[in-house]
């Protein structure tokens, strides 16, 4: 074939067949690329079933694990509202003296160390934190005492100590004065004036029984 | 056989394959329906295509058979013409030739002009694509390909 008989017509033809040619062409292989891939080994096409399964079952616990946290903090939410009611009402109630003046808000953590009797070097911690408002004749403060600790012991341990005075130095009823624990410390035996101590129970609540019970044989 | 040694083999006896489609059904979208029919059953036994002494023979029968499996789709009541079954040779193929001889044309265009011939004929895209691929006037294409046709009527009548 020679120019003479190449005209612009043929040249035009020859450039769209050719065209036509190398996408068909390009068709082809993007069909070869599927049918290779659609002939992947069984286990090469599940990994990625496998894969998506693994993540749906994490997703699933993490929506289970969070889903039972949720309505305990829910839950736990008003059951906090009726404890800090019961610390309030506690520490009304567990005002005796008729006086509400010096009336302070106050935050005490003591840790006091009770030295066993008897023939044993054996010693417990009570530590007990508080915010209350300090008044003349308030028992504040709470102590859980072991059960090893010998109950006949406690009251000799520590005698039960209540506010006398709230100036910038605290008075105790048991004669002492404390400027630096702010508060006054009560201890607590497992029993006491009828009501046991239930461990599920917290110290807030146990203080709230042990006030009212306080209040009611006074 | 691997894909690309498939791919390979597709590529060098595809232009034949669709030929010889073309001749059978006399359409050239039927063709490469056929083609396409082929290839798949090719893929198919792409093992037997190592041990075959004549491997474009073996693409062209398969072609052949899956144009035959198409006509039998398309008129099942027709009996096929034996014309068209015997036939045997594959169709002269010249574009390959051809194609080298227009390019050698088309390169001695200006750049701007062979970009829109090809795009124009080649690609056979559109106006609207060519303007935007060109950043050129739909006015200045048409004006551009006029100028590239009168061109290429120059060149081959020297």
């Amino acid at each position: 074939m020679n120019n003479a008989t190449f005209d612009t017509e043929n040249l035009l033809n020859t450039l769209t067949e050719q065209g036509r040619n190398e996408r068909r062409q390009q068709k082809l292989l993007k069909q070869i690329d599927q049918l290779a891939k659609s002939e992947m080994p069984k286990r090469r096409k599940l990994l990625p079933w496998i894969a998506s399964a693994i993540s749906v079952a994490a997703c699933l616990l993490l929506i289970i694990f969070t889903g039972n946290k949720e309505p305990q903090t829910i839950a736990s939410a008003p059951q906090k509202e009726v404890l800090i009611e019961q610390e309030q009402s506690a520490i009304k109630e567990a005002t005796i003296s008729k006086s509400t003046k010096d009336l302070q808000q106050r935050t005490t953590t003591e840790k006091t160390r009770i030295q066993k009797p008897e023939n044993t070097s054996e010693q417990i911690e009570i530590e007990t934190t508080t915010a209350i408002p300090v008044q003349e004749g308030t028992l504040i403060a709470e102590a859980i005492i072991p059960e090893t600790y010998p109950q006949e012991e406690i009251p000799a341990a520590i005698p039960q100590r209540r506010v006398v005075e709230t100036n910038s130095l605290i008075a105790y009823n048991d004669g002492k004065h404390d400027s630096k624990t702010e508060g006054s410390i009560k201890v607590v035996p497992k029993s006491f004036l009828g009501i046991p101590y239930d461990e599920n129970m917290t110290n807030t609540l146990f203080a709230y029984n042990f006030a009212s019970n306080i209040n009611k044989k006074q | 056989m691997t894909t690309d040694q498939f791919k390979h083999l597709i590529i060098t006896h595809q232009p034949a394959m669709q030929r010889m489609a073309a001749a059978m059904l006399r359409d050239d979208e039927l063709a490469e329906d056929a083609v396409q029919e082929a290839m798949i059953s090719l893929w198919r036994h792409k093992d037997n295509l190592e041990r075959q002494v004549s491997v474009e023979g073996y693409c062209i029968t398969t072609v052949k058979h899956s144009c035959i499996d198409l006509m039998r789709k398309q008129h099942p009541t027709q009996p096929i013409d034996r014309e068209t079954l015997m036939l045997q040779d594959l169709p002269p193929d010249d574009l390959e030739e051809r194609y080298q001889q227009a390019m050698d044309v088309i390169e001695r265009l200006p750049e701007l002009q062979r970009k829109a011939i090809l795009l124009r004929y080649k690609e056979e895209k559109s106006t609207e694509e060519i303007t935007k691929e060109l950043h050129i006037s739909s006015a200045n294409l048409y004006t551009t390909i006029s100028r590239a046709l009168q061109n290429i009527k120059t060149i081959l009548k020297k």
